[in-house]
């Protein structure tokens, strides 16, 4: 199988912003670059029992997607060795597009502003994927 | 002791698999409009990466784990850490009781939203048996 980049969102639930760095992997992996990206389940970084999920993430460069500056997702795939090259935050990219500020309410589905949040930073998360597989020759 | 009816709801949301989006959807239906006012839940990212109040709730409060395949990855990082784990929901269980089926990660289909309500119903079955357990033994040792 060709290098592909893992895409690790935090998927928080508790927030909206862990379901806008979800949403933005998914973007990501299945409509921006759909053959050069993949994604693994964030909790079977943790677990003590997974060799294959921890091998994935040790072989291939991975970017996280925090939802907020607890930087959870970074933690997990640090903790399973995973290499990281390109880390993204949501709420720094919120900061940067203040108009775009999501219902805070709007986990389960996100509202307009919170999509075209997910956008942007899926937008972003794409040109690190060009960028990394690039400056590997990829 | 002081009887707090609170349940915390914590999902696996696994990334990879169209069930790990049935337990967040799940959860979220039950926070929101099933049984807002006597669940709550946690980021488990946080929980893994040592949030204090994350660990302290699930220590302190019963937990209703709802995990999307049998890898039971949200159980085990929850009784990793000696959680207060109440009931686990196993999404393979569900599907195949109730012959529903969810194929798409991004965004659940009809059938995929069908299966996330039956979820967060019997989620909410299980806080009520909880709380009723709670509130007995809270009465037992006045």
């Amino acid at each position: 199988m060709a290098r592909r980049v893992v895409i690790l969102p935090c998927s928080g639930v508790g927030k909206v912003y862990g379901t806008i760095a979800r949403e933005a992997a998914y973007m990501t992996i299945e409509q921006l670059r759909p053959d050069k990206t993949l994604t693994v389940c964030l909790p079977r970084l943790v677990v003590e029992d997974d060799d294959d999920a921890r091998r994935i993430v040790r072989e291939n460069p991975c970017i996280v997607i925090n939802g907020c500056p607890s930087k959870c997702a970074e933690f997990a795939a640090e903790t399973a060795g995973g290499k990281i090259v390109g880390e993204l935050n949501v709420t720094s990219v919120l900061r940067e597009n203040r108009d775009l500020k999501p219902s805070q309410m709007a986990i389960r589905e996100l509202d307009p502003k919170g999509r075209r949040l997910a956008e942007i930073v899926a937008e972003k998360v794409s040109r690190e994927v060009d960028r990394i597989l690039g400056s590997e020759g990829g | 002791m002081l009887f707090i009816p609170m349940v915390g709801v914590v999902p696996c949301s696994g990334e990879e698999i169209p069930e790990g989006t049935v337990t967040r959807i799940a959860a979220r239906i039950v926070l929101e409009e099933l049984r807002p006012t006597q669940t709550m839940t946690i980021c488990l990212p946080l929980y893994l990466a040592g949030g204090k109040e994350e660990r302290d709730f699930v220590r302190r409060q019963p937990i209703i784990i709802v995990d999307g395949c049998e890898k039971g990855c949200a159980e085990k990082s929850i009784r990793k850490h000696n959680g207060n784990v109440a009931a686990v929901i196993r999404i393979p269980e569900v599907m195949k009781e109730c012959e529903l089926q969810a194929k798409n990660r991004v965004k659940l289909d009809d059938k995929g939203e069908e299966l996330a309500r039956r979820v967060a119903e019997r989620i909410a079955t299980e806080v009520d048996r909880i709380l009723e357990e709670m509130k007995r033994k809270s009465m037992e040792e006045e």
